[in-house]
């Protein structure tokens, strides 16, 4: 547990987090992230994303490459690709804004609260150290003084995440292990300091259907086990219906639609999450042509003004490219970026 | 019967590493019709490209005979081989590493039509420009480099320069494993539409059962290098018979909770519930036994054969029983 004496305190617009702040986990509040270029004019990546995820809460940042699902995750756990700054908005997490952390205050956070696993697990294995190196490490780091309790909840560990013979491969080093069972090394690293939130930022994207299956049970039922939130980075609609609660669907350095996963599949909120999902070949008709969204996601600097999926959107009119369309307030848990859900969410209401 | 395009009979192809044999592909037999997609569905090592790569000349077969409209084309090499590129073309995963990365795409583009038909001049870039347009790509993409463009539009130039010659079988190695979902979308539509319009024939590799389905009229599940499973795509794809097959189809997510939900549960069935050590012991027997929740001592001991099942639908499994279509049932079976 951080204790708010030592760390900075909320920021002084705290009138923005409100409620959120209060019952969430983990708040963003219009995150906005830039680059600088040589012109001096900065490259905006990411542009006022905010959301939520509440504690035990297990939801999905989705979207296509390029869309700043990615770049969200890492703004979160504070670890910006060289020269990327948070330009404006808030991170909070267990009510403190992270933001504002200093870089030895992070790493009392980072690793141990936050926990983080990323699509390749060797990212987070250290080739030179043994899998029981890597774990004995971690767990003095935090805080488990003696090395022989240590080594043994090591073995522990592994067992939790459903290694078989954990003895054998604690021995064993990152280069001799399958990608599944280095992504439940990497997944077992990343419990060592008791997270109240996991980012997980495509962890089953890499593996064969069967694993993947295997590794969203393990996932499942650690987070049903240890209470923690799961923030679950992923482009496949599939893993997201299997895994999470809520979605936010991201487009261009946006947040375009929130929403309950039921309610996501069932009427998405947004042309783009629409259009995303009936691009899906699952269950297609083989008689005819796959529905497609022509084009593609413009990068940083290409945005339009207006909505930013105007100029790929079959609904589009004059309205949506007049300026910026706002991320209306949650209706129902629902909200969107589009002026002709808006209208519908409205209706509901 | 009309003779099949391609005829693949009983291939293997061995691996040596160090002392160890590797056999990636064993005893694998399938046909395709002209005009036909074949999908094959499987995992990695389940010996997928190197059934590809082997139909492509790449790769040598241990044994087995592959056969092209009638000739043996198993062991051609050198010249010979190189006029069947006519007839057989490939699409790869990833074509930022399949095109030259210093050719514009009109040099790459134009490099089979010079060889092979003898196109020059204004005439060759005619057609560069009508091969893009086919594929629908602006005709600017022809001064292009391979990093300049975006994933979907590498991936039409790949299946441009591979329709370049007018082949009759187009091998598709994971020609959409890349791409973002709508990209996907795009390069699917692509594919199906020269299949229709050319009257292509696919081998169309792919860990995904979704996109095979969507693509194949027939598919063969593939694993540990052994054809556990064929029949047409819908069958293999809505209602599978093989436990691995089973295990595939419920292992993969469906973009709708509530169904998805229900797969789970109908995963749990077919899944053993330890995952302990799943690599194959001896080379006799099942592949899929060691992670079968249904194996028996003959599925270790002997290899199931391929048995038609009902017209046009094989199943590699000794424990399947035809009456209730489920592998538990036969007498004394389960161990």
């Amino acid at each position: 547990m951080i204790s708010p004496v030592t760390m900075p305190g909320r920021a002084p617009d705290a009138a923005v987090a409100d409620d959120r702040v209060r019952t969430g986990l983990l708040v963003v509040e219009g995150l906005t992230v830039a680059f600088p270029t040589p012109t001096g004019q900065p490259l905006v990546v990411l542009d006022n994303v905010s959301f939520a995820v509440g504690p035990g809460e297990a939801v999905a940042l989705v979207g296509e490459s390029g869309c700043g699902k990615t770049m969200t995750s890492r703004a979160v756990v504070g670890m910006l690709p060289e020269g990327g700054v948070i330009s404006a908005g808030h991170v909070h997490f267990d009510g403190i804004d992270v933001t504002a952390l200093s870089e030895s205050q992070w790493s009392r956070v980072r690793g141990c609260e936050i926990a983080y696993v990323a699509q390749d697990p060797l990212v987070a294995l250290d080739p030179c150290f043994s899998v029981r190196s890597l774990l004995v490490e971690a767990l003095r780091r935090h805080g488990m003084k003696s090395r022989s309790a240590a080594r043994v909840a090591a073995a522990e560990l592994l067992a939790r995440v459903g290694i078989p013979e954990p003895e054998s491969v604690l021995g064993r080093f990152a280069h001799q292990l399958s990608g599944g069972m280095a992504q439940r090394v990497a997944i077992a690293l990343a419990l060592t300091g008791s997270p109240k939130l996991l980012i997980a930022d495509e962890p089953t994207s890499a593996l064969d259907v069967t694993v993947q299956a295997e590794l969203l049970d393990l996932l499942r039922s650690l987070q049903r086990d240890t209470r923690m939130a799961v923030l679950f980075v992923s482009h496949d609609f599939g893993v997201v219906a299997d895994f999470c609660s809520r979605a936010v669907v991201m487009y261009a350095g946006q947040v375009v639609e929130e929403s309950p996963a039921l309610e996501l599949f069932r009427a998405p909120a947004h042309p783009y999450t629409e259009r995303l999902l009936s691009a899906t070949p699952h269950n297609a008709s083989r008689d005819s042509e796959l529905p497609t969204i022509e084009g593609m996601v413009p990068p940083p600097g290409l945005w339009p003004t207006g909505c930013h999926f105007a100029p790929r959107c079959p609904r589009a009119e004059a309205a949506c490219t007049l300026g910026p369309i706002p991320l209306a307030a949650p209706t129902n848990g629902r909200s969107s970026r589009c002026i002709f859900a808006l209208q519908e969410l409205e209706a509901q209401r | 019967m009309n003779v099949p395009l391609l005829e693949v009979r009983d291939l293997a192809v061995e691996f040596h590493q160090r002392r160890v044999t590797v056999r990636a592909v064993d005893g694998v037999s399938f046909t395709i019709g002209a005009g036909e997609v074949l999908g094959l569905v499987g995992e990695s090592g389940s010996g997928k490209s190197t059934i590809g790569r082997a139909v492509l000349g790449l790769t040598e077969p241990t044994a087995g005979a592959i056969v092209f409209d009638g000739n043996e084309i198993t062991t051609l090499r050198g010249s010979k081989r190189r006029t069947l590129a006519t007839d057989i073309q490939v699409v790869f995963q990833d074509a930022l590493s399949s095109l030259d990365p210093r050719w514009t795409m009109e040099r790459s583009l134009s490099e089979p039509l010079r060889m092979h038909r003898q196109l020059a001049g204004a005439e060759l870039q005619q057609e560069v420009l009508r091969l893009l347009g086919l594929v629908g790509l602006p005709p600017e993409v022809a001064n292009r480099l391979p990093r300049q463009l975006s994933g979907g539009q590498r991936q039409r130039v790949a299946v441009a320069r591979a329709i370049a010659l007018e082949p009759r079988l187009v091998v598709c190695d994971e020609p959409t494993s890349a791409l973002d979902l709508s990209s996907q979308s795009q390069t699917l539509n692509l594919l199906r539409r020269m299949h229709k319009e050319l009257r292509l024939s696919y081998l169309f590799i792919s860990h995904d059962l979704d996109v095979v389905r969507y693509i194949s009229d027939r598919i063969a599940v593939l694993y540990g290098g052994q054809i556990m499973e064929t029949g047409s795509a819908i069958d293999i794809a809505d209602n599978p018979q093989h436990p691995y097959s089973k295990m595939l189809v419920n292992s993969s997510p469906v973009p709708d909770p509530l169904a998805q939900a229900d797969r789970r549960a109908a995963r749990k069935l077919t899944v053993k519930d330890a995952a302990g050590d799943v690599r194959r012991q001896s080379n006799t027997g099942c592949p899929f036994a060691p992670r079968c929740a249904f194996s028996a001592d003959v599925c270790r001991g002997t290899r199931p054969a391929l048995l038609e099942i009902s017209p046009g639908r094989t199943v590699a499994c000794h424990l399947f029983d035809p009456d209730s279509k489920h592998p538990q049932s036969r007498e004394g079976a389960r161990t």
